[in-house]
């Protein structure tokens, strides 16, 4: 095929244009992976949840985890997806200067998120919930701790992709890959939140 | 004949495996809630890549169709354009 600069290549001839951002595919496929990790995680505790009589979850001498506490470190994750949304939309639109602003608010509520649960854990260690004291300590920190890993990385990929916006190297494509990582991290955690917490 | 008789000793374990107690999760103090749970559980694990995909693949489909519309489309301009001014598209 002769290339679109070809001068024997009429000048109305549009260079083909690409199938899908490879980025944007790359992302899908390694959250397919990561949709498969987390449900794993989700059918093992259902099953070992349900093999326990009534009331006898959590286990003795093990705190109860704090399931209204935890909801405004929910409610930050969230706005911070929504946040994430309106930078992409703005990015798209009005060029990187409108979006840095709701990039960073996003990368906030995120590390705002982290710290919380953080802060959570410490108390839940000090209560003696660890992750050999039982079953419940096992699935927590396991669950729990690999969604807070994923967060820790999706904003490091927010602060890099907030430093090439500045930077005004951000492709539209990179933004994609890293907007579909924080949205699937932040549409994840309701439904570990609502199965571990609860 | 010695061969056959793991296969066989496998195959046994297959039809029942709550004798072998093959999965210390599902089948070990188990209740009825809990065999529900297993089963609930394992069609989620078992249907829920093959909906991934479904997706993906749709996806993937629904561009394709986008894409090599738009560019039969950009052709046909090309030819329109080269008959009104008398040329050969292909030269």
């Amino acid at each position: 095929m002769r290339p679109a600069t070809d001068p024997a290549v009429p000048a109305s001839v549009a260079p083909r244009r690409p199938f899908g951002e490879h980025s944007a595919l790359g992302m899908a496929i390694f959250i397919f992976t990561e949709v498969m990790l987390f449900a794993g995680f989700f059918s093992a505790f259902v099953i070992v949840r349900k093999a326990v009589p009534e009331g006898a979850w959590p286990p003795p001498d093990q705190p109860q985890l704090p399931f209204e506490r935890t909801a405004f470190n929910t409610l930050a994750l969230l706005l911070s997806g929504v946040a994430l949304f309106v930078a992409g939309r703005r990015f798209r639109r009005d060029g990187a200067a409108a979006a840095q602003p709701w990039m960073a608010t996003a990368m906030v509520l995120g590390a705002l998120f982290v710290a919380l649960q953080g802060g959570e854990w410490v108390a839940l260690l000090g209560q003696g919930l660890t992750l050999t004291s039982s079953q419940l300590g096992s699935f927590f920190y396991m669950i729990i701790g690999t969604h807070a890993l994923h967060c820790l990385v999706a904003i490091l990929a927010l602060g890099i992709a907030w430093q090439r916006m500045m930077a005004r190297k951000l492709t539209e494509s990179r933004l994609i890959a890293v907007e579909m990582f924080w949205y699937f991290v932040v549409l994840v955690w309701p439904a570990l939140y609502l199965l571990v917490y609860r | 004949m010695r061969r056959g008789v793991a296969p066989a000793a496998l195959f046994a374990l297959l039809l029942a495996p709550a004798r072998a107690l093959a999965c210390a999760v599902c089948l070990n103090g188990a209740n009825d809630q809990s065999r529900q749970a297993f089963f609930d559980m394992t069609m989620l694990m078992t249907f829920l890549p093959l909906v991934l995909f479904a997706v993906g693949f749709g996806w993937l489909a629904w561009k394709a169709r986008h894409i090599l519309a738009s560019e039969f489309e950009d052709r046909d301009e090309v030819a329109a354009k080269a008959a009104e001014r008398g040329a050969d598209p292909i030269a």
